[in-house]
Protein backbone atom coordinates (compact mmCIF):
# COMPACT_ATOMS: atom_id res chain seq x y z
CA UNK A 1 0.00 0.00 0.00
CA UNK A 2 1.77 3.24 -1.06
CA UNK A 3 0.14 6.86 -0.17
CA UNK A 4 -1.88 8.31 -3.24
CA UNK A 5 -2.77 11.60 -3.70
CA UNK A 6 -6.21 11.15 -2.23
CA UNK A 7 -4.83 9.95 1.14
CA UNK A 8 -2.63 12.40 1.04
CA UNK A 9 -5.18 15.42 1.25
CA UNK A 10 -7.10 13.38 3.86
CA UNK A 11 -4.55 13.28 6.53
CA UNK A 12 -3.80 16.66 5.57
CA UNK A 13 -7.33 17.85 5.96
CA UNK A 14 -7.52 15.56 9.21
CA UNK A 15 -4.58 17.12 10.24
CA UNK A 16 -5.36 20.72 10.56
CA UNK A 17 -8.88 20.14 11.71
CA UNK A 18 -9.83 17.47 14.03
CA UNK A 19 -6.12 16.20 14.53
CA UNK A 20 -4.99 19.61 16.13
CA UNK A 21 -6.81 18.44 19.23
CA UNK A 22 -4.84 15.99 21.56
CA UNK A 23 -7.76 13.58 21.05
CA UNK A 24 -7.84 13.92 17.24
CA UNK A 25 -4.33 13.34 16.72
CA UNK A 26 -4.31 10.05 19.71
CA UNK A 27 -7.03 8.80 17.34
CA UNK A 28 -5.07 8.79 14.38
CA UNK A 29 -2.05 7.66 15.78
CA UNK A 30 -3.37 4.45 17.09
CA UNK A 31 -5.31 4.43 14.16
CA UNK A 32 -1.90 4.39 12.01
CA UNK A 33 0.39 2.00 14.53
CA UNK A 34 -2.65 -0.43 14.37
CA UNK A 35 -2.98 -0.49 10.30
CA UNK A 36 0.72 -0.19 9.83
CA UNK A 37 2.39 -2.36 12.64
CA UNK A 38 0.19 -3.94 15.05
CA UNK A 39 -2.69 -5.65 13.34
CA UNK A 40 -0.75 -6.50 10.35
CA UNK A 41 -0.30 -10.19 10.37
CA UNK A 42 1.10 -12.28 7.95
CA UNK A 43 1.93 -8.72 5.81
CA UNK A 44 5.02 -7.11 6.83
CA UNK A 45 4.55 -4.68 8.99
CA UNK A 46 5.55 -0.97 8.78
CA UNK A 47 9.13 -0.30 9.48
CA UNK A 48 10.64 3.16 8.75
CA UNK A 49 14.40 2.03 9.54
CA UNK A 50 14.50 -1.00 7.57
CA UNK A 51 14.97 -2.24 4.27
CA UNK A 52 18.40 -1.12 3.99
CA UNK A 53 21.31 -3.01 1.14
CA UNK A 54 22.47 -5.77 3.43
CA UNK A 55 25.24 -7.79 1.93
CA UNK A 56 23.68 -11.15 2.55
CA UNK A 57 21.26 -10.10 -0.69
CA UNK A 58 23.74 -10.91 -2.75
CA UNK A 59 24.67 -14.23 -1.48
CA UNK B 1 45.06 5.56 20.95
CA UNK B 2 44.22 2.43 19.18
CA UNK B 3 43.64 0.83 15.70
CA UNK B 4 39.60 0.00 16.74
CA UNK B 5 38.37 3.41 17.80
CA UNK B 6 39.54 4.94 15.06
CA UNK B 7 37.71 3.16 12.38
CA UNK B 8 34.40 4.64 14.36
CA UNK B 9 35.90 8.04 14.01
CA UNK B 10 37.06 7.53 10.95
CA UNK B 11 32.81 6.57 9.41
CA UNK B 12 31.59 9.32 11.54
CA UNK B 13 33.57 11.99 10.27
CA UNK B 14 33.41 10.73 6.33
CA UNK B 15 29.51 11.28 6.92
CA UNK B 16 29.83 14.99 8.18
CA UNK B 17 30.02 16.80 5.10
CA UNK B 18 27.02 15.00 4.11
CA UNK B 19 25.26 15.92 7.12
CA UNK B 20 26.34 19.63 7.44
CA UNK B 21 24.99 19.55 3.96
CA UNK B 22 21.42 19.05 5.11
CA UNK B 23 20.69 22.41 7.36
CA UNK B 24 19.72 25.75 6.28
CA UNK B 25 23.15 27.79 7.43
CA UNK B 26 22.58 30.76 6.09
CA UNK B 27 21.84 33.18 9.29
CA UNK B 28 19.60 35.47 7.87
CA UNK B 29 16.76 32.77 6.54
CA UNK B 30 13.70 32.45 8.21
CA UNK B 31 14.50 28.60 8.55
CA UNK B 32 17.78 28.91 9.37
CA UNK B 33 19.41 26.09 11.52
CA UNK B 34 16.42 23.36 9.95
CA UNK B 35 18.36 20.44 9.01
CA UNK B 36 14.95 19.16 7.29
CA UNK B 37 16.18 19.61 3.67
CA UNK B 38 12.77 18.65 2.08
CA UNK B 39 10.81 21.30 3.90
CA UNK B 40 13.58 24.24 3.91
CA UNK B 41 15.12 23.51 0.44
CA UNK B 42 13.45 21.38 -1.72
CA UNK B 43 10.18 22.80 0.08
CA UNK B 44 8.36 19.63 -1.06
CA UNK B 45 6.86 18.92 2.04
CA UNK B 46 4.54 21.35 4.62
CA UNK B 47 6.52 20.41 7.97
CA UNK B 48 9.49 19.78 9.17
CA UNK B 49 10.52 16.69 10.81
CA UNK B 50 12.03 17.38 13.78
CA UNK B 51 14.36 14.46 14.28
CA UNK B 52 16.85 16.02 11.86
CA UNK B 53 17.17 18.50 14.71
CA UNK B 54 18.99 15.85 16.63
CA UNK B 55 22.20 17.03 14.49
CA UNK B 56 22.46 19.59 17.57
CA UNK B 57 24.35 16.95 19.14
CA UNK B 58 26.46 16.20 16.92
CA UNK B 59 27.54 19.59 15.93
CA UNK B 60 28.00 20.13 19.52
CA UNK B 61 30.29 17.25 20.14
CA UNK B 62 32.76 18.13 17.15
CA UNK B 63 32.66 21.86 17.69
CA UNK B 64 34.05 21.26 21.64
CA UNK B 65 35.97 17.96 20.98
CA UNK B 66 39.08 17.85 19.90
CA UNK B 67 40.69 14.82 17.97
CA UNK B 68 43.04 13.94 14.93
CA UNK B 69 40.78 14.28 12.15
CA UNK B 70 38.68 16.71 13.45
CA UNK B 71 38.70 19.67 11.11
CA UNK B 72 35.33 20.94 13.08
CA UNK B 73 37.15 21.98 16.16
CA UNK B 74 36.58 24.70 17.84
CA UNK B 75 35.00 26.28 14.51
CA UNK B 76 32.40 29.32 15.09
CA UNK B 77 30.40 28.10 12.36
CA UNK B 78 29.43 25.27 13.43
CA UNK B 79 28.72 27.10 16.98
CA UNK B 80 26.56 29.56 14.99
CA UNK B 81 24.77 26.64 13.18
CA UNK B 82 24.47 24.47 16.41
CA UNK B 83 22.71 27.71 17.89
CA UNK B 84 20.48 27.61 14.96
CA UNK B 85 19.80 24.15 14.82
CA UNK B 86 18.54 24.35 18.70
CA UNK B 87 16.46 27.60 18.32
CA UNK B 88 14.72 26.35 15.35
CA UNK B 89 13.55 23.25 17.84
CA UNK B 90 12.08 25.22 20.23
CA UNK B 91 10.49 27.39 17.92
CA UNK B 92 8.73 24.89 15.66
CA UNK B 93 7.32 22.94 18.21
CA UNK B 94 3.55 22.52 18.67
CA UNK B 95 1.85 24.33 21.43
CA UNK B 96 2.17 21.71 24.15
CA UNK B 97 5.84 21.31 23.47
CA UNK B 98 5.56 17.74 21.46
CA UNK B 99 7.07 17.68 18.05
CA UNK B 100 6.06 15.68 14.93
CA UNK B 101 7.98 13.57 12.29
CA UNK B 102 5.57 12.03 9.79
CA UNK B 103 2.62 14.69 9.84
CA UNK B 104 2.04 18.00 11.21
CA UNK B 105 -0.02 18.16 14.45
CA UNK B 106 1.27 14.54 14.64
CA UNK B 107 2.88 15.17 19.21
CA UNK B 108 4.95 12.14 18.06
CA UNK B 109 6.09 10.40 20.85
CA UNK B 110 9.38 9.19 19.39
CA UNK B 111 10.44 11.99 17.86
CA UNK B 112 9.99 14.27 21.18
CA UNK B 113 11.91 11.98 23.32
CA UNK B 114 14.81 11.42 20.98
CA UNK B 115 15.20 15.49 19.70
CA UNK B 116 14.46 16.52 23.39
CA UNK B 117 17.17 14.44 24.11
CA UNK B 118 19.54 15.38 21.90
CA UNK B 119 18.85 18.90 22.66
CA UNK B 120 18.97 18.43 26.09
CA UNK B 121 22.16 16.73 25.89
CA UNK B 122 23.75 19.37 23.53
CA UNK B 123 22.68 22.16 26.24
CA UNK B 124 24.81 20.28 28.68
CA UNK B 125 27.61 19.88 26.66
CA UNK B 126 27.60 23.87 25.88
CA UNK B 127 26.73 24.25 29.54
CA UNK B 128 24.17 26.41 28.48
CA UNK B 129 21.20 27.81 30.37
CA UNK B 130 18.01 25.89 29.27
CA UNK B 131 16.17 28.31 27.42
CA UNK B 132 12.63 29.84 28.02
CA UNK B 133 9.56 27.67 27.63
CA UNK B 134 11.64 24.59 26.86
CA UNK B 135 9.94 22.85 29.96
CA UNK B 136 6.40 22.51 27.85
CA UNK B 137 8.30 19.27 26.25
CA UNK B 138 9.44 18.54 29.84
CA UNK B 139 6.11 18.26 30.82
CA UNK B 140 4.64 16.99 27.55
CA UNK B 141 6.90 14.31 27.81
CA UNK B 142 5.71 13.41 32.10
CA UNK B 143 2.93 12.91 30.87
CA UNK B 144 3.04 10.69 28.15
CA UNK B 145 4.23 7.55 27.80
CA UNK B 146 4.64 4.59 24.70
CA UNK B 147 5.35 1.28 27.27
CA UNK B 148 4.99 -0.82 24.19
CA UNK B 149 8.49 0.62 21.86
CA UNK B 150 11.03 -0.15 24.46
CA UNK B 151 13.63 2.68 22.91
CA UNK B 152 11.32 5.46 22.80
CA UNK B 153 10.16 4.69 26.24
CA UNK B 154 14.58 5.00 27.37
CA UNK B 155 15.27 7.68 25.59
CA UNK B 156 12.24 9.95 27.26
CA UNK B 157 13.64 8.71 30.51
CA UNK B 158 17.27 10.13 30.28
CA UNK B 159 16.11 13.36 28.63
CA UNK B 160 13.50 14.02 31.47
CA UNK B 161 17.15 13.21 33.52
CA UNK B 162 18.58 15.93 31.44
CA UNK B 163 15.58 18.17 32.02
CA UNK B 164 16.09 17.68 35.73
CA UNK B 165 19.73 18.46 35.48
CA UNK B 166 19.16 22.03 33.28
CA UNK B 167 15.99 23.03 35.22
CA UNK B 168 16.46 21.31 38.66
CA UNK B 169 12.82 20.90 38.85
CA UNK B 170 12.64 17.31 40.89
CA UNK B 171 9.38 16.51 39.48
CA UNK B 172 11.55 15.92 35.72
CA UNK B 173 13.89 13.16 37.66
CA UNK B 174 11.09 11.78 38.98
CA UNK B 175 9.26 11.38 35.55
CA UNK B 176 11.92 10.36 34.12
CA UNK B 177 12.72 7.62 36.64
CA UNK B 178 8.54 6.52 36.48
CA UNK B 179 9.33 5.97 32.54
CA UNK B 180 12.51 3.76 32.98
CA UNK B 181 10.51 1.80 35.85
CA UNK B 182 8.74 1.05 33.28
CA UNK B 183 11.11 0.07 30.71
CA UNK B 184 12.36 -2.21 33.61
CA UNK B 185 9.31 -3.75 34.34
CA UNK B 186 8.98 -4.49 30.79
CA UNK B 187 12.10 -6.76 30.29
CA UNK B 188 11.17 -9.56 29.23
CA UNK B 189 12.35 -13.18 31.07
CA UNK B 190 15.46 -13.57 28.17
CA UNK B 191 16.91 -10.16 28.67
CA UNK B 192 15.24 -7.73 25.72
CA UNK B 193 12.82 -5.17 26.07
CA UNK B 194 10.40 -5.53 23.98
CA UNK B 195 9.30 -3.41 20.90
CA UNK B 196 5.74 -3.80 19.87
CA UNK B 197 5.49 -7.36 22.12
CA UNK B 198 8.47 -8.85 20.06
CA UNK B 199 12.71 -8.34 20.50
CA UNK B 200 14.36 -6.49 17.57
CA UNK B 201 18.04 -6.58 18.02
CA UNK B 202 18.78 -2.83 16.14
CA UNK B 203 16.25 -1.29 19.01
CA UNK B 204 17.87 -3.14 21.44
CA UNK B 205 20.99 -1.94 21.01
CA UNK B 206 19.94 1.93 20.79
CA UNK B 207 17.75 1.05 24.27
CA UNK B 208 21.21 -0.46 25.74
CA UNK B 209 23.13 2.91 25.05
CA UNK B 210 20.24 4.62 26.14
CA UNK B 211 19.67 2.89 29.65
CA UNK B 212 23.76 2.99 30.14
CA UNK B 213 23.83 6.78 30.04
CA UNK B 214 20.86 7.06 32.43
CA UNK B 215 22.93 4.55 34.79
CA UNK B 216 25.97 6.80 34.36
CA UNK B 217 23.41 9.26 35.50
CA UNK B 218 21.48 8.60 37.66
CA UNK B 219 23.36 4.95 39.21
CA UNK B 220 20.55 1.83 40.39
CA UNK B 221 21.79 -1.69 40.56
CA UNK B 222 18.43 -2.64 39.52
CA UNK B 223 19.66 -1.01 35.97
CA UNK B 224 22.95 -2.35 36.34
CA UNK B 225 21.59 -6.01 36.35
CA UNK B 226 18.92 -5.09 33.79
CA UNK B 227 21.33 -4.15 31.62
CA UNK B 228 23.57 -7.27 32.32
CA UNK B 229 20.81 -9.58 30.89
CA UNK B 230 19.76 -7.49 27.95
CA UNK B 231 23.49 -7.45 27.49
CA UNK B 232 23.79 -11.35 27.25
CA UNK B 233 20.69 -11.44 25.20
CA UNK B 234 22.63 -8.89 22.17
CA UNK B 235 25.55 -11.87 22.69
CA UNK B 236 23.13 -14.65 21.66
CA UNK B 237 22.16 -13.32 19.16
CA UNK B 238 25.25 -11.09 17.05
CA UNK B 239 27.95 -13.74 15.23
CA UNK B 240 31.37 -12.96 15.04
CA UNK B 241 30.85 -10.88 11.63
CA UNK B 242 29.01 -8.57 13.24
CA UNK B 243 25.54 -9.88 11.47
CA UNK B 244 22.23 -11.03 13.34
CA UNK B 245 19.59 -13.19 11.77
CA UNK B 246 16.81 -10.13 10.52
CA UNK B 247 13.58 -12.29 10.02
CA UNK B 248 11.46 -13.10 13.55
CA UNK B 249 12.47 -10.02 15.09
CA UNK B 250 10.05 -7.93 15.03
CA UNK B 251 10.90 -4.71 13.68
CA UNK B 252 13.64 -6.59 11.41
CA UNK B 253 16.10 -3.62 11.85
CA UNK B 254 19.92 -4.87 10.60
CA UNK B 255 21.56 -1.94 12.42
CA UNK B 256 23.95 -2.06 15.60
CA UNK B 257 24.22 0.66 17.38
CA UNK B 258 27.74 0.59 19.14
CA UNK B 259 27.70 3.66 21.72
CA UNK B 260 25.41 0.89 24.32
CA UNK B 261 27.72 -2.00 23.50
CA UNK B 262 31.07 0.51 24.52
CA UNK B 263 29.23 1.31 27.93
CA UNK B 264 28.43 -2.39 28.83
CA UNK B 265 32.28 -3.59 27.66
CA UNK B 266 30.22 -5.92 25.09
CA UNK B 267 32.48 -8.46 23.14
CA UNK B 268 29.47 -7.87 20.92
CA UNK B 269 31.28 -4.19 20.16
CA UNK B 270 34.21 -6.26 18.68
CA UNK B 271 31.64 -8.28 16.54
CA UNK B 272 30.49 -5.20 15.08
CA UNK B 273 34.00 -4.20 14.09
CA UNK B 274 34.65 -7.10 12.30
CA UNK B 275 31.93 -7.02 10.16
CA UNK B 276 32.58 -3.37 9.80
CA UNK B 277 36.41 -4.05 8.78
CA UNK B 278 35.14 -6.50 6.16
CA UNK B 279 32.55 -4.40 4.95
CA UNK B 280 29.84 -6.81 6.00
CA UNK B 281 27.16 -4.95 8.30
CA UNK B 282 24.99 -1.65 8.05
CA UNK B 283 27.01 1.58 8.29
CA UNK B 284 26.19 5.02 8.95
CA UNK B 285 26.77 5.52 5.03
CA UNK B 286 24.42 3.03 3.96
CA UNK B 287 21.80 4.80 5.95
CA UNK B 288 19.23 7.24 4.11
CA UNK B 289 19.09 10.70 5.38
CA UNK B 290 16.69 10.38 7.59
CA UNK B 291 18.68 7.94 10.15
CA UNK B 292 22.15 8.76 8.90
CA UNK B 293 22.41 11.43 12.01
CA UNK B 294 21.78 9.13 14.90
CA UNK B 295 23.72 6.23 14.20
CA UNK B 296 26.88 8.80 12.80
CA UNK B 297 26.35 10.30 16.16
CA UNK B 298 26.51 7.03 18.11
CA UNK B 299 29.89 6.19 16.03
CA UNK B 300 31.17 9.45 17.43
CA UNK B 301 30.29 8.93 20.65
CA UNK B 302 31.46 5.58 20.71
CA UNK B 303 34.85 6.70 20.00
CA UNK B 304 35.56 9.53 22.29
CA UNK B 305 34.54 7.34 25.02
CA UNK B 306 37.11 4.75 23.55
CA UNK B 307 39.57 7.49 23.80
CA UNK B 308 38.74 9.95 27.10
CA UNK B 309 36.28 7.00 28.60
CA UNK B 310 34.01 10.01 28.39
CA UNK B 311 30.85 11.27 26.44
CA UNK B 312 30.05 14.51 27.66
CA UNK B 313 31.72 14.62 30.89
CA UNK B 314 35.00 16.58 29.76
CA UNK B 315 35.18 19.48 27.10
CA UNK B 316 38.25 20.08 25.38
CA UNK B 317 37.06 23.55 24.34
CA UNK B 318 36.46 26.31 27.61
Amino acid sequence: MVMTTAKLILLRVYCVTIGKTACGANFLRQLLVRELITHRKGVEKYVASSKYFSISELE
Amino acid sequence: MTMDSELFRDIALSQIPRILGFGDRSISSKTFGCFDRFYWHYRLIDFPNERFQEVALLLGLLYRKSFPGNIYFGKGKLAEWADGIWKFWITSRNPDGSVNEAYPNERSFCATAFSSLAITETLLLHNENPPVGIERTADWLSQHDNPIVSNQQAAAGLSLQNFYILTGNEAYRKAGEKKMNILLSQQNGDGYFPEYGGYDIGYLSITLGLLAQYQRKNPVERISESLRKASRFIERKVEEDGRYEVKGTSRQTQFLYPYGLRLLNSPVLGRLMNGLRAGRVIQPAWLDDRYVVQLTTDYLMTYLDMQHGDDNGKTNLA
